[in-house]
């Protein structure tokens, strides 16, 4: 079931442009002047929804999934340090954290997509620096349990460095819970790209978003609904689809733990 | 006695100072963020053929020829005194543009809020007591769905079915709700019809708000539930032949009371922001509204006073679920 939701997003077209205006407003599976035929219609540029929508899912997916991966890469590193350092670095870490997560994430989007041009690299940098604060807390967290446990002081008195001892045998122990929060950080990201999108602040016509897809759509409502309509629905199952995705991590994750302790 | 209460006193002030630091923080890191950020305000404001001695005129009016620093400075001063300066774009003070705002936002998530914490603990318990049956399979899926469509793309949606659809079909004309705004305009109703009125314009805001937290805290709750009724004094309970529903509602909900609370508390913030959607949709005059169109008009005062205000709420209602906590779970508050 996860693969008939995500594998058609990842099937790509190529790029077509119609801008003619016989092919405005075709309804679904209908026919153009031109005898071409689309299988979602065509907005009010003529052109072919389906395109369109499968590009925009190209942009959706690339920003909510490097999105997400670079603010857990992110969040890890920071909550790392901050959890095996301690002292100074813990606390501004965590200051850092505590002011960010004093906004909403919404808000703080809001802020950073106003302070540059709206576009695609905006929108990832912003993503990522206002995304990474949960998985920060997580991570120190779990690397302070696990400096705890007695295989730490063990691998030290071996002569790790503490580089090894980060990377080779705290991290990958305290990880887990870090993937979990990444994979379903996705489903939020696209949310929150779309949202921006929608808004007008997020990626920019021409280029397709299912954003700035539905908002297109938004005026036509009664004489095309098809227009905000397939769009929305590609975004609701994509965002689903990485749902489940991460609950499913997140109960694998849950037995481990439960059968390994 | 006295000096167990001297200590939880000291903690008390030393959580204030630490609140009160963390959103001097906030409030510095917003300004830094906007008056750093490129392009020029002054050139907004003035008309396409204006001059550089207007503009920098202009930009001595409103202050902006400073050095960074001299303008944070007369900014903090101005915002210790509780003046958050005049909106470039309306030329009105920022503090009446956020307190004609702010109570629209308030009320439209706190009341959303509301609703889907009742309708989510209610559905989430129905579900966890039939767990398993064809009931909890239709609601879990539906509260997927929900809980993963935009509030605006279902806005619309919504739009759809009760404005355009609602008249074409001639439904009754309860079911033709209005699309746009809190009341209609141009008309000037008082009392009982006022209130209708807006009720009427409320209804579909408020429920699909509602809605969508619904399904969040439907799914929150049917875990919590499930955990609990693997637990002893569940069964204890049961064997000792309390009727399902009195269990339910004397074991479970109680049980599952503190962490709402919290919940709550913790959600309302991002309940009033994310009614940014909701009011674009539905053309509501909230704080997130004010906030898209200062962004674009770049009213860097109203921006700041807005993420002063966000993070006022997001501060205080962390505040009150520390408060509240012994309240509602007694086992805190030795």
């Amino acid at each position: 079931m996860l693969a008939v939701v995500i594998v058609p997003m990842l099937a790509r077209d190529p790029t077509r442009i119609d801008d003619v205006l016989a092919r405005r407003l075709i309804p679904p599976l209908g026919r153009d002047a031109h005898g071409g035929w689309h299988l979602l219609g065509t907005d009010r540029f003529g052109r072919d929804l389906i395109v369109r929508m499968l590009l925009a899912g190209r942009l959706s997916l690339l920003v909510g999934i490097v999105g997400s991966v670079l603010s857990g890469a992110l969040g890890t590193l920071a909550g790392a340090a901050a959890g095996w350092r301690g002292g100074t670095v813990d606390r501004l870490v965590m200051g850092i954290a505590d002011v960010l997560l004093a906004l909403p994430r919404l808000v703080l989007l809001l802020v950073g997509v106003a302070l540059w041009e709206p576009g695609l690299a905006t929108m990832l940098v912003v993503l990522v620096a206002t995304g990474w604060m949960g998985v920060a807390r997580l991570v120190r967290a779990e690397v302070i349990a696990v400096r705890a446990r007695p295989f730490v002081p063990a691998a030290q008195a071996l002569g790790a460095s503490p580089a090894r001892m980060l990377f080779r045998h705290v991290l990958p122990n305290a990880v887990g819970p870090a993937i979990v929060a990444t994979t379903l950080g996705v489903g939020n990201a696209i949310l929150l790209e779309s949202g921006l999108s929608f808004l007008g602040l997020g990626i920019q016509p021409p280029a397709p978003s299912w954003g700035n897809m539905i908002s297109g759509g938004r005026d036509l409502l009664v004489v095309a609904p098809w227009v905000a309509l397939a769009p929305g629905v590609a975004l609701v199952l994509t965002v689903l689809a990485t749902t489940l995705i991460g609950d499913a991590a997140r109960d694998r994750l849950a037995g481990e733990r439960a059968s390994s302790s | 006695m006295n000096s167990a209460t001297t200590a939880s006193s000291l903690q008390g002030i030393r959580a204030l100072l630490r609140t009160l630091l963390l959103y001097w923080c906030v409030l510095s890191m917003t300004f830094v963020l906007l008056r750093l950020a490129p392009g020029d305000p002054a050139t907004f404001l003035l008309p396409p053929g204006a001059t550089a001695a207007e503009a920098q005129r202009l930009r001595a009016t409103l202050g902006l020829d400073a050095p960074v620093g001299v303008q944070y400075a007369r900014w903090l001063g101005a915002t210790l005194r509780g003046d958050l300066g005049t909106s470039f774009a309306e030329g009105r003070p920022v503090r009446a543009v956020i307190a004609d705002a702010l109570p629209v936002s308030l009320a439209l998530g706190g009341v959303s809020l509301v609703l889907s914490f009742l309708a989510g603990a209610a559905i989430g318990i129905v579900q966890a007591a039939r767990r398993g049956s064809r009931t909890d399979l239709a609601l879990t899926v539906a509260s997927v769905v929900l809980a993963s469509s935009p509030a605006y793309w279902l806005g619309l949606g919504a739009i759809a079915c009760f404005t355009y659809v609602a008249s074409m079909l001639d439904m009754p004309l309860w079911m033709r709700l209005p699309a746009v705004g809190m009341t209609t305009p141009g008309v000037e109703l008082t009392g009982m019809a006022h209130l209708a009125d807006l009720a009427r314009h409320s209804i579909l805001p408020v429920t699909l708000l509602a809605g969508i937290g619904a399904a969040g805290v439907a799914r929150y709750v049917r875990t919590g539930a499930l955990d609990l009724i693997g637990s002893d004094w569940i069964r204890t309970a049961r064997a000792k032949g309390l009727a399902d529903r009195m269990v339910m509602r004397r074991h479970l909900l109680a049980n599952l009371r503190g962490p709402l609370v919290t919940l709550f508390a913790l959600a309302l913030p991002g309940t009033v922001a994310g009614s940014v959607f909701v009011e674009t949709i539905f053309g509501w005059p909230g704080m997130g509204r004010v906030m898209v169109t200062s962004i674009v008009a770049r009213d860097y005062p109203v921006v700041l006073g807005c993420a002063a205000a966000y993070a006022a709420i997001v501060i205080l209602a962390n505040l009150a679920a520390e408060l509240l906590l012994p309240w509602t779970d007694p086992r805190v508050r030795e």
